[in-house]
């Protein structure tokens, strides 16, 4: 039901907006612009961006090339984030209608396309009637509640039920967000075999233990595999970081042998001997000291100290220096450096631990476990694989053939994810080919 | 039909012309001239055509995309596609005049590729009979020396050398790396040959200011750190090879002259890898880090083509090649008298080893000579035949 709310804050923003002003110029004075939806040129571009949406829309829809004029990177795409987020919109009218859009697609996650045309279609009829804008506002806030308890009551014919304990309703689910965009280039197999893989992944983002106070669902990270077969995409539990192959081998010497945890340290800052911003002023050193060997020398430590610990895997956000990866390399310690930020989170959740941002470590050190370590080998990348004792963390290993048929299958199991996010909020479906539009309308008009 | 819609496929099809001379036993290379320089290339494969054109339409990047896309993962077929693609915008833009809907086209087209890829796999020829008709079978690349040697290098790396001013009949395959010498340093080569020496691998530059990736440098702080004459000095008295990924300061070359060092920069990490996989050496940044851990042992330096007494390079550099026992390392060494012919050369030969490597690992082989496309264009032929003589209805969902 999440498209009529998204409607009524549209109706609300129309209130605001027809009864107050227009935009405020930096230089120019305010400008003060009575019933601007009369405007032609508001006629014009509503049109035009009504005809991008709609023709992006449904199983005949095709895909836009966005580009700039004077050349640079094309963005071949049907899906509303994109596009709207790529387009230049000048007027005032469609600006808000833009943000409305972007605003719904972000907190639902989609029908970004279907809100987009019908805002489009309402405005288009309502600025044809010429009626006053208070009664248009009245006259689709009416509409959409009464679709809403339509929608919500028992007696409503075009919804069905989610049985959780069958798979194929969801599976269909799935695939009908999956093939409901063409710049995926999906044949039936590969929609087949990528929707089970994200109904798979979203299993496992679903928190086992819902004692530990963990409210929401976990996360699923896509690992990008361009310019490969679609079918050799897979998913696992856990987190893949990828790694240059050289660092792996001899790195886990054999595979492990014990089925003991693994300690875990996770680093915030940086391990790389740099000195810390020193701001504004210079800094002096007397001869016969050297900063960085000062650092150094404390990296090192920390090093003997993680190794005394029995610390089996070190993980920095940032890079680590050379010398320290050799040091604990000899040591038998797994080292991963320049994972990023977006992944912080994650591990920490993973890890059981919080990230560790000094040098000096406190005694006990905040280290964190792992259930297990293990190398994976999609070709042509290496990936480390971190197995956490009990998380909602998976990661989507996606294949596709170019890059703009990835991106868009990427967009598309985003979505494919929220929606069944929100369906175990709420569990029912719609039906699809049209029959709840053409439903809800004759229900509408017999009332 | 509204021209302007389409305009395109029309792009797509107008380049089937210009495609069709690089097909076949009998090619044509292309010049690109650039109108505001003069300058010109040599083109003889599609991928370089396309990366010089200058495109700034949108068909033209997704056909950039695509045959780039093509060329990373298989290193061939690249022209193939390209004609394909140039091919089938024609056969869709006939379609669509008729009136045929665009949803139509596409599931036929795809059904229609889907069944000759599996009609052909009978052409198939395993591996093992194409050994023994090497002689017999028309082959695109003409060093057919090097395609035996490359049924013996699975599973080994391939890096190239370049040399200009030779004819082509110096081109050849050797094991190790091969790499040519100042003459400085050819002396103290000179003296390393025919015994077991030490190698030491450092990825990174070997000067006093250079720092690992991801050191921020403190804007307002000046570091001199010691330099790294003092800790080459440690391997004096030992027979010692140095690769270094990068450069090398002025007065760290001079010491390693004086201590009989061989340094050899501009080393890419591929060979640093090959070398410190054989001989267990660890790769390290910087030379602080060197330990027993980091040298590596038996590894051997001799002089290329020694006996060629009608080898020259150009500034009299001497060609020297390094080794070591069941290194997986194969140095290709192309040589050609024309600068403009060499991209060509090289381009050639990859295709080539691509195409071997890929046989390797499908164990089979297509004949060529157009065999594989006759069967194609039959086997559609018939269907068509069919569906016309047949009196149902045509359903696009059968399976044929």
């Amino acid at each position: 039901m999440y498209f009529f709310e998204s409607e009524l804050e549209l109706a609300l923003g129309w209130r605001l907006f027809l009864g107050k002003m227009s935009r405020v110029d930096a230089k120019k004075l305010s400008l003060c612009t009575r019933e601007p939806l009369s405007q032609e040129t508001v006629g014009h571009s509503l049109a035009a961006f009504s005809h991008i949406v709609r023709s992006c829309y449904g199983p005949t829809g095709r895909l836009k090339h966005l580009h700039n004029g004077l050349g640079g990177y094309v963005r071949t795409t049907s899906h509303s984030s994109a596009l709207l987020g790529s387009l230049c919109v000048a007027h005032p009218v469609l600006k808000l209608l833009t943000a409305a859009v972007q605003n719904h697609v972000s907190r639902f996650g989609d029908g970004g396309l279907f809100t987009a045309a019908l805002c489009c279609s309402l405005l288009g009829k309502l600025r044809d009637l010429n009626m006053p804008s208070c009664t248009g506002v009245a006259i689709c806030r009416r509409l959409s509640s009464q679709c809403v308890d339509y929608l919500a009551s028992e007696a409503c014919g075009c919804k069905m039920p989610v049985d959780f304990s069958r798979s194929k309703i969801l599976l269909d689910l799935v695939r009908s967000v999956l093939t409901s965009k063409c710049g995926c280039m999906l044949s039936r197999e590969e929609a087949g075999h990528v929707g089970t893989l994200v109904l798979k992944a979203f299993l496992l983002t679903v928190p086992q233990n819902a004692a530990t106070g963990v409210t929401g669902f976990g996360r699923c990270f896509y690992v990008s595999m361009k310019d490969k077969r679609v079918l050799d995409s897979s998913v696992c539990s856990g987190l893949l970081i990828e790694t240059p192959e050289f660092h792996l081998t001899r790195m886990l010497p054999g595979g492990r042998t014990t089925s003991s945890p693994i300690r875990t340290a996770l680093f915030s800052v940086s391990l790389s001997g740099d000195v810390c911003e020193t701001g504004e002023g210079a800094v002096i050193v007397h001869r016969g000291v050297s900063l960085e060997a000062a650092v150094l020398d404390q990296l090192l430590r920390l090093g003997q100290r993680m190794v005394k610990d029995g610390v089996g895997l070190v993980i920095c956000q940032k890079v680590i220096h050379p010398a320290l990866k050799q040091y604990l390399k000899e040591n038998q310690v797994v080292a991963v450096e320049r994972v990023g930020v977006a992944m912080m989170e994650s591990l920490k959740e993973m890890t059981g631990s919080q990230a560790i941002a000094s040098l000096q470590l406190l005694s006990p050190a905040p280290y964190g476990s792992l259930k297990d370590l293990r190398t994976q080998h999609f070709a042509p990348k290496w990936f480390l694989h971190l197995i956490p004792e009990d998380s909602a963390i998976c990661s989507l290993v996606l294949c596709n053939r170019n890059e703009t048929a990835w991106e868009e299958l990427k967009l598309a199991c985003q979505t494919a994810e929220r929606v069944l996010q929100l369906t175990v909020k709420d569990p029912w479906v719609l039906l699809g080919g049209g029959c709840t539009e053409t439903h809800l309308s004759s229900y509408l008009r017999h009332q | 039909m509204n021209r302007k819609r389409h305009l395109g496929l029309q792009q797509l099809s107008s380049l089937a012309s210009v495609v069709k001379t690089f097909l076949g036993p009998i090619k044509s290379s292309k010049f690109i001239v650039d109108k505001r320089t003069y300058g010109s290339v040599l083109i003889c494969s599609v991928v370089r055509l396309l990366e010089s054109l200058d495109s700034n339409n949108t068909v033209g990047q997704l056909l950039n995309d695509t045959i780039q896309a093509q060329n990373k993962e298989y290193k061939t077929g690249t022209t193939t596609l390209l004609f394909l693609v140039s091919a089938w915008s024609s056969a869709v833009l006939e379609c669509l005049e008729q009136g045929v809907p665009l949803s139509i086209i596409v599931t036929l087209m795809s059904e229609g590729l889907n069944s000759c890829i599996e009609q052909v796999q009978c052409l198939t020829i395993s591996i093992q009979d194409v050994t023994q008709k090497l002689d017999d079978i028309p082959m695109k690349c003409n060093k057919k020396v090097l395609i035996r040697i490359c049924f013996g290098t699975t599973g080994r790396q391939i890096i190239e050398t370049k040399t200009l001013g030779m004819s082509e009949s110096y081109s050849c395959v050797c094991p190790g790396y091969v790499m040519s010498l100042c003459p400085e340093k050819a002396a103290i080569a000179k003296q390393l040959q025919d015994r077991p020496l030490d190698i030491v691998l450092i990825a990174g530059d070997l000067t006093d200011t250079y720092r690992h990736l991801g050191f921020n440098r403190s804007q307002n702080v000046r570091m001199v750190l010691e330099s790294g004459n003092k800790r080459i000095a440690q391997f004096r008295g030992k027979m010692l090879v140095t690769y270094v990924q990068g450069n090398i300061c002025e007065s760290l070359e001079e010491k390693c002259f004086l201590h009989n060092i061989l340094i050899i920069n501009q080393v890419t990490h591929a060979v640093l890898q090959a070398f410190s996989n054989i001989t267990g050496a660890e790769i390290v940044t910087y030379l602080a880090q060197v330990n027993e851990h980091c040298v590596g042992k038996d590894v051997y330096l001799n002089y290329w083509g020694t006996g060629e007494s009608s080898w020259r390079e150009l500034d009299s550099r001497v060609p020297i090649v390094i080794t070591a026992k069941g290194i997986h390392l194969v140095t290709v060494v192309l040589s050609s008298p024309i600068l403009s012919k060499m991209q060509a050369t090289e381009d050639n030969f990859w295709t080539c080893a691509y195409c071997v490597h890929h046989a390797l690992l499908d164990n089979a082989v297509f004949p060529g000579s157009g065999v594989v496309e006759l069967l194609c264009l039959s086997y559609l032929e018939k269907l068509g035949k069919e569906v016309k003589s047949s009196t149902k209805e045509f359903h696009t969902d059968n399976q044929k």
